[in-house]
């Protein structure tokens, strides 16, 4: 069995190298946070207060992005390897067993890159306190802390929700007939399971209790950071129900007939792209959904440093693109078997990379609507508490959507191009 | 460079020329494994030409360097007066858009698109209008056709990609092994399509089924790179004695 554990990581290094890294981002982010509890601990008096106030809210962020962009990038790993286990099936592996097996992979993956992310933590702990702290001497004068005792928590956390989804999700794969899913030459279509259904309708909750709990609060601010992420949640849980639709809604802006690069794009994002779309809406939810939350409670004087931004939702922001962009690295080789039939059908070597920015287009507008439509509810929520409407929360929407989709068009359009070089019925004898 | 020619204007040209045809890939040791050596042949407009031979013969390796897939190591490949080794990526990509159609193995379609997007592509890129609808009815698939290539089985994709070749008509079509994944039924049915599409088109079709080899017009016997045997109208029974012999 430790031969197949082996054999499978090595066969399917893309998928798992994609897999460690958000594990190691996970923890990266991870890492900030206990790092700041661990220091508000050790210094204590008011600079603690505020140490602790900063690190309540950065947690908050931190958990809700991991659980999305961990969580989809967790259920992909398991999905893009369905055919192996369906081979496994074939040569006698019980579907116990291929859970057993894959649930082990996710753990050693998963420890192996939480470590990894703490590790990595160390040594930008020092200049990104000086940084976010540079107004105020009290807290930018602090030594970090973080040892053991901070890092374990966060190695646990990232290890739990990794193996705990990922184990949920190979079981449904091992219990799929093998020759369904050899059949399906692409990834079987993402349904609501009870989990989406769960988590989607507890996001749904904790965002009705945050807006009651708003009229007459003294410092809405915190809790209105949230809610735009939370909706993110909400949306990327129910996104099975309407994303599909959504997507060729709103793409056919452009009619099928005037791009045959966009058309393509089109139908692939709508049935492919759940998983990189999701960590988008929630890179896009942040960024503006802080601004909008602060724009309604501080009534104009806004409070907001670029060193409290980054310490805020920094590490939330990287790990949410950094995760969409871990799906199509994960997911490429399904893309170059695409572009391979599309050059064997005649398709230019530009109409492949238009195809492929497209995709990136796609994947980002998709994400910037859904994000928009995030921090509209941030700031109708404010709006009825506060009685302040404010329009903050747009041009950091605009202005992360554009910086990802630089981010996502390399992603697509490099290997793309690198793709064209390679031999057609290599891709095609593939697998 | 000349551009390309439709079969129908060309009379009597070869639709494929391969000359002297040498195919090489690097081997695990850093020298050179030979895969085809020294082929030539031709492919006649309207024309059924099997390639049959024991695996690992070169078969597969033979129809993409013919079809331009892969370049050829030496010698010259044509398709229908272009010259594939010398031509811009561009120019073979119109060539293939416009005048060759694939069908291979397996994994012939776009998952994301239905059976029915997936018979229009080609004419979709080529800007062109073509009745899909028409041509999945010809294959027996027109209440397929809004599925997506997972759901439908092995047999039907393959009759959907048949169903692209006749929708968009090109000169000449290239088939890896159409019936090796198909039961008898499906893959008899597959191959009375390919014979229809011959009866207008150029087919070339790699197979190990000798039956199906059989119903071509003429079968070349590929052994260790080389053309082995070339017999034409064959009876089975003699290409079963051909491919014993190069085996
Ligand atoms: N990309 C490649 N790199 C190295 N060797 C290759 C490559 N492609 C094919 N070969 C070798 O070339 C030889 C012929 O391969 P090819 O696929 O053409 O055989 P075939 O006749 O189609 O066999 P089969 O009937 O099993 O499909 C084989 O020995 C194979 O190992
Ligand atoms: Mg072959």
């Amino acid at each position: 069995m430790l031969r197949l554990i082996v054999s499978d990581l090595t066969a399917n290094a893309r998928v798992w190298l994609g897999a460690l890294l958000i594990a190691a981002a996970a923890a990266t982010v991870g890492a900030m946070v206990a790092s700041d509890i661990e220091t508000a601990l050790s210094a204590g008096g008011t600079t603690a207060l505020a140490l602790y106030g900063i690190s309540g809210t950065i947690a908050a962020l931190t958990v809700i992005t991991a659980l999305i962009v961990v969580g989809t990038v967790t259920t992909l790993t398991v999905t893009l390897q369905q055919r192996a286990y369906a081979l496994w099936q074939l040569i006698g592996l019980t579907p116990a067993r291929i859970r057993l097996i894959v649930t082990t992979q996710l753990l050693a993956v998963s420890l192996l890159g939480a470590v990894l992310g703490c590790a990595a933590a160390l040594p930008i702990l020092q200049p990104l306190y000086a940084y976010a702290f540079t107004g105020s001497p009290d807290l930018s004068a602090l030594h970090p802390r973080f040892t053991l005792s901070g890092a374990l928590p966060v190695i646990l956390f990232v290890a739990v929700v990794i193996t705990i989804g990922g184990s949920r999700a190979a079981g449904r794969a091992a219990h799929t007939p093998p020759i369904q899913s050899l059949r399906e030459a692409s990834l079987p279509a993402r349904r609501m399971t009870p989990a989406r259904w769960l988590t989607g309708s507890l996001a749904v909750a904790i965002i009705a209790a945050i807006t009651a709990s708003l009229p007459g609060s003294t410092s809405p601010a915190v809790p209105l950071t949230l809610i735009a992420p939370l909706t993110a949640g909400v949306l990327v849980s129910f996104g099975p129900l309407f994303l599909p639709g959504f997507v060729r809604a709103w793409t056919s802006v452009l009619p099928p007939t005037a791009s045959a690069a966009w058309y393509l794009a089109r139908n692939a994002t709508a049935t492919r792209g759940g998983a990189t779309i999701g960590p988008l809406v929630v890179a896009v939810a942040l960024a503006g959904g802080l601004f909008a939350a602060d724009g309604a409670s501080s009534q104009g004087s806004s409070t907001l440093t670029t060193g409290a931004v980054v310490l805020l939702i920094g590490g939330p922001l990287l790990l949410a693109v950094l995760g969409s962009v871990a799906t199509i690295f994960m997911s490429s080789r399904r893309r170059e078997r695409e572009f391979a039939l599309l050059v064997a059908a005649g398709g230019t070597p530009g109409l492949i990379l238009l195809a492929a920015a497209s995709e990136a287009v796609i994947y980002v507008g998709t994400a910037l609507l859904l994000g928009l439509f995030s921090v509209a509810v941030t700031s109708v929520v404010g709006a009825w508490a506060t009685h302040a409407w404010s329009w903050a929360g747009v041009m950091p929407s605009l202005t992360v959507a554009v910086a990802s989709l630089l981010l996502v068009l390399t992603a697509t359009v490099l290997p793309a191009y690198a793709g064209l070089r390679q031999r057609v019925t290599r891709v095609l004898a593939a697998e | 460079m000349p551009t390309p020619v439709s079969a129908d204007t060309i009379g009597g040209m070869p639709v494929v020329e391969v000359e002297n045809l040498t195919k090489s890939f690097p081997a695990a040791d850093g020298g050179v494994v030979p895969v085809l050596r020294g082929i030539t042949l031709q492919v006649a407009p309207g024309e059924f030409l099997a390639v049959v031979g024991p695996s690992g013969s070169g078969k597969s390796t033979l129809l993409y360097c013919m079809s331009g897939l892969e370049p050829a190591t030496t010698g010259r490949v044509r398709v229908l007066g272009q010259d594939v080794g010398t031509a811009s990526r561009g120019a073979l990509a119109k060539l293939r858009r416009d005048h060759v159609g694939f069908i291979f193995q397996s994994y012939n379609l776009i998952p994301s698109l239905t059976a029915r997007e997936n018979v229009a592509l080609p004419a979709r890129l080529a800007r062109r209008r073509v009745n899909p609808d028409d041509a999945l009815a010809q294959v027996g698939l027109a209440d397929r056709a809004s599925y997506r290539p997972a759901a439908l089985s092995g047999g039907q994709q393959q009759r959907v990609a048949i169903a692209r070749v006749l929708a968009v008509r090109p000169d000449v079509v290239f088939a890896d092994e159409p019936t090796g994944a198909l039961d008898t039924e499906s893959g008899t049915r597959v191959l009375d399509l390919l014979a229809g599409v011959a009866r207008e088109r150029s087919v070339v079709m790699v197979t190990h089924d000798l039956e199906a080899a059989a119903r071509a017009d003429r079968v070349l016997v590929l052994r260790d790179g080389a053309i082995h045997r070339e017999l034409t109208h064959p009876h089975p029974d003699d290409v079963f004695a051909a491919v014993a012999g190069a085996s």
